[in-house]
């Protein structure tokens, strides 16, 4: 009985973790939204040029890390008295972890085949794409995969 | 002489991917109930199968029930093939005991077994097959098992000729209850004796049962209401409970006799249901995988759609650069097909993709879950969840949702689903989104613009429903029952199936209505009426053709928007077919001395020309694409709310108010965009 309480401590502290760095996601997604580009399609004149703004990206991407952070965070008191709820919460979390992740690798491989096709041959946007898109992409698919696969395989301590 | 068989069972226990397996057919499969709202055919050897809608009983409440209850009992079926779920035997019995009843011969397919010995149930099959007096075959269809068996059983059955009616086990009841039934069959006999004469027991049961089908049949006979006041006389009024009462009490025996189930089991169904059901994220998950199911169908199709876009903007142009520009066939060539018609298919990479994504979620069993959260904000607004399930299927094409609101019980809640549902945005109208979508907030923000029209299109949606239930429609609603099965891992076979039945359409419809519309765009835009001569003739300056006549005859009507005779031409033709939007811009396109890109070309040239501020431009995109979203569909589309309604009015209401709403939503995004300013 001790041995299961600990182990549930153990997925409750997980998912607290992950609830938390889901949270810093967003929060750095949220201070990256352009605040200032609607105020300036509102003040812009005639002959401006066309607004491109990545403020709804920024957005959407904050508003799912924060929903993400929030299904762990609302777990984790579940999950430390080993409900049913609990579990589900954690591995849904995972779930969506893993669906943004594979979103995050479909949009990397899409743009390599489509540099690819332009023929584009500056290597500097070669590195950036490769290192900071690619270790993106990898953070999510692999915490998710690697988090699933762990707290499946513990089911049974967990449910017990 | 060919045999019939007809497939039976409880709404998603996997009947049409039995039919498919059996006839290798590839009906539309889905894990969620009424996918099926119309009897399918198909064949096996010289079998005719017919896959008909899922029932739970042969007393219909909705419209495709009583397809499915018509056919059995009036179309004299050689066989019956009866599917039951073997995670809920006993809700699934209930039907089979109904069927017996028929005396028509039963085989029982025992499906989804995978998802029993998942949650642990055991059932003695053989012992199972005896109570029930039929052949039972376990089976998990989407994966092929069983179905060499299920095949060989059904075949030696025409074979070795068991199919006739007197071998069938009868269903007995209490002596009490059998005296009422002989009596009431003797009635039947004496008083109608061309009434059913091959179902007369059957047909004594549901009168005894206040059946309204059978009730309303028997009045089309002389002496009808004569039959019906003899046999209430032999009654005391509790004959249709007793005869529910008695088969439950049959079918609980069988049940403990056959069905074994492991206490506390927890499947990762129900796990995952916590989270994707939960009151308070279900319908924020739902928003997020439809933002996710918008970003990679955009962004995994790009590279594709660009090689489409260079094979007939760059590589196919050269095949006729070497033919005289002024000859017909150069232009018919270079601007009907590569222009016009490649516009269209330069997007069939990204359907297909939304198709696949659709469909993977749809087998997985996710979309049941969602219409389930939303129904517990519609059933809060007054409105039925089953409507939601209709809307769900317009994601792929508006005409299918139509007809799947058969489905749905209630009259008010039919006409409403099927009035609504225009506005859930189907594959026809995302190329326009995709080609426009870019110039609202950036390339960038693409999938988010199209996440944020399809959202838009389920509130309106949502928001009309309201409006009709309680000002056009007004009535209590149905309670909405919807069976979630489990969570499946999808398979290839059946997700790529899904896709390309989907996908076809769109390519048919490329081949037939949209390639016969470029052709007449293409024939008003080479022929004109020659500014110097005043004559009609051929080549004139496309600003001076027919197809701009058009286009400028129109455009009044959108002038209060803003929008150009080009904008004009893309929504007069896309009252044939959306995906016209684009071909007839594509077409447009061609006919430019200097042409850019076909996306930049329509932007520069959406507005009057300067007219609008540049600034103000993604607000008048926006709004553009907003008034495609929500006017009529197609033409089809009408046809199909007429054919479903049966009403000349309700398809006219269909086919106009979309129009209303668009432009006024259209002008209230222009004037908060700065359009005017």
């Amino acid at each position: 009985m001790e041995i299961i309480e600990l182990k549930r401590s153990s997925f409750s502290i997980t998912a607290l973790l992950f609830g938390v760095a889901f949270l810093i996601v967003s929060i750095v997604e949220f201070i990256h939204i352009p605040l200032e580009e609607p105020l300036i399609f509102l003040f812009s004149s005639p002959g401006d040029a066309v607004w491109e703004s990545s403020f709804l990206d920024h957005l959407a991407k904050a508003l799912i890390n924060l929903l993400i952070a929030v299904i762990f965070l609302y777990g984790v008191p579940q999950i430390k008295q080993g409900t049913l709820s609990g579990f589900g919460f954690l591995i849904g979390a995972g779930i969506l972890a893993i669906g943004i992740g594979t979103l995050f690798a479909i949009e990397w491989i899409a743009n390599l085949i489509d540099f690819a096709l332009q023929g584009l041959v500056d290597i500097t946007v070669w590195e950036d794409f490769i290192f900071t898109e690619g270790i993106r992409t990898e953070i999510f698919l692999g915490i998710g995969s690697i988090y699933i696969m762990l707290l499946w395989k513990n089911r049974d301590n967990y449910l017990e | 002489m060919s045999k019939s068989l007809a497939l039976i069972g409880n709404p998603n226990v996997g009947k049409t991917v039995f039919f498919n397996e059996l006839t290798g057919e590839t009906g539309h499969v889905a894990n969620w109930p009424g996918v099926t709202v119309e009897k399918k055919i198909g064949k096996m050897g010289n079998i005719e199968v017919i896959d008909l809608p899922g029932v739970y009983s042969l007393s219909p409440a909705a419209i495709d029930e009583m397809i499915a209850r018509n056919f059995i009992v009036n179309e004299k079926p050689d066989l019956i093939v009866d599917i039951l779920d073997a995670t809920n035997l006993e809700r699934n019995l209930y039907l089979a005991f109904l069927l017996k009843e028929l005396g028509i011969p039963v085989i029982f397919i025992l499906n989804l077994m995978d998802a029993a010995e998942k949650r642990k149930i055991k059932i003695d099959v053989e012992r199972l097959s005896q109570l029930l007096g039929a052949p039972v075959i376990p089976t998990v269809a989407i994966k092929g098992k069983g179905i060499k068996e299920a095949r060989n059983i059904i075949e030696s059955y025409v074979k070795d000729n068991k199919l006739a009616r007197s071998s069938v086990e009868i269903i007995y009841y209490s002596s009490e209850l059998e005296e009422k039934i002989k009596k009431a069959t003797e009635i039947l006999e004496n008083n109608l004796p061309k009434f059913l004469p091959d179902k007369r027991r059957w047909a004594a049961i549901k009168l005894i049962e206040n059946d309204k089908e059978v009730k309303k049949e028997i009045y089309s006979f002389d002496g009808g209401i004569v039959v019906e006041e003899k046999i209430k006389r032999i009654l005391t009024g509790t004959e249709e409970f007793d005869l529910a009462g008695e088969r439950y009490n049959k079918i609980g025996e069988i049940i403990k006799e056959t069905y074994k189930r492991e206490k506390g089991v927890v499947t990762s169904s129900d796990i995952l249901d916590r989270v994707f059901l939960n009151k308070y994220f279900g319908i924020p998950i739902f928003l997020l995988i439809m933002w996710g199911m918008f970003e990679i169908t955009f962004r995994a199709s790009a590279p594709l759609v660009t090689l489409v876009g260079l094979i007939f903007e760059e590589w196919l142009p050269l095949l006729t650069s070497g033919l005289p520009e002024d000859l017909w066939l150069t232009s018919f060539i270079n601007e009907a097909i590569f222009g016009g018609f490649g516009a269209v298919l330069g997007f069939v990479p990204l359907i297909f993709m939304m198709f696949l994504v659709l469909s993977f979620l749809e087998d997985s069993g996710y979309l049941a879950r969602a219409a389930f959260n939303m129904d517990r904000l519609m059933f809060k607004l007054g409105l039925h969840g089953r409507s939601f399930v209709s809307m769900m299927l317009g994601f792929g094409c508006n005409i299918p949702a139509v007809m799947s609101c058969r489905a749905i019980e209630n009259e008010q809640d039919r006409l409403t689903t099927i009035l609504v549902n225009q506005n859930i945005s189907c594959g026809a109208r995302l190329p326009v989104y995709v080609l426009l979508g870019g110039y609202v907030l950036g390339n960038a923000s693409t999938g988010t613009i199209i996440f944020s029209l399809y959202a838009l299109g389920i509130v309106i949606a949502i928001l009309l429903a309201l409006f009709f239930r309680k000002v056009v429609f007004k009535g209590e609603s149905s309670p909405f029952i919807l069976e979630l099965g489990d969570y499946r891992m999808p398979t290839a076979k059946y997700t790529g199936i899904h896709m390309w039945e989907r996908g076809r359409e769109f390519i048919k419809k490329a081949g037939t209505i949209i390639f016969a519309v470029v052709v007449i765009m293409w024939l008003l835009q080479s022929f004109g009426v020659d500014p110097n001569t005043g004559i009609l003739a051929w080549g004139v300056d496309p600003e001076y053709s027919l197809l701009a006549g058009v286009g400028k005859f129109f455009q009044p009507l959108f002038a209060p928007l803003k929008w150009s005779w080009i904008a004009a031409i893309g929504i007069v033709f896309g009252f044939l077919a959306k995906e016209v939007v684009v071909a007839a811009f594509g077409l447009i396109l061609t006919g430019e001395e200097e042409p850019a890109g076909l996306g930049q070309f329509v932007f520069d040239n959406l507005a009057v020309p300067g007219a609008v501020a540049v600034a103000a431009m993604p607000a008048l995109v926006y709004g553009y694409l907003v008034f495609v979203l929500l006017y009529t569909p197609c033409v089809a589309h009408i046809g199909a709310v007429y054919k479903e309604t049966g009403s000349k009015k309700w398809a006219l209401v269909s086919a106009t108010y979309g129009i209303g709403l668009g432009y006024i939503l259209a002008l209230i995004i222009n004037l908060i965009g700065g359009v005017y300013f």
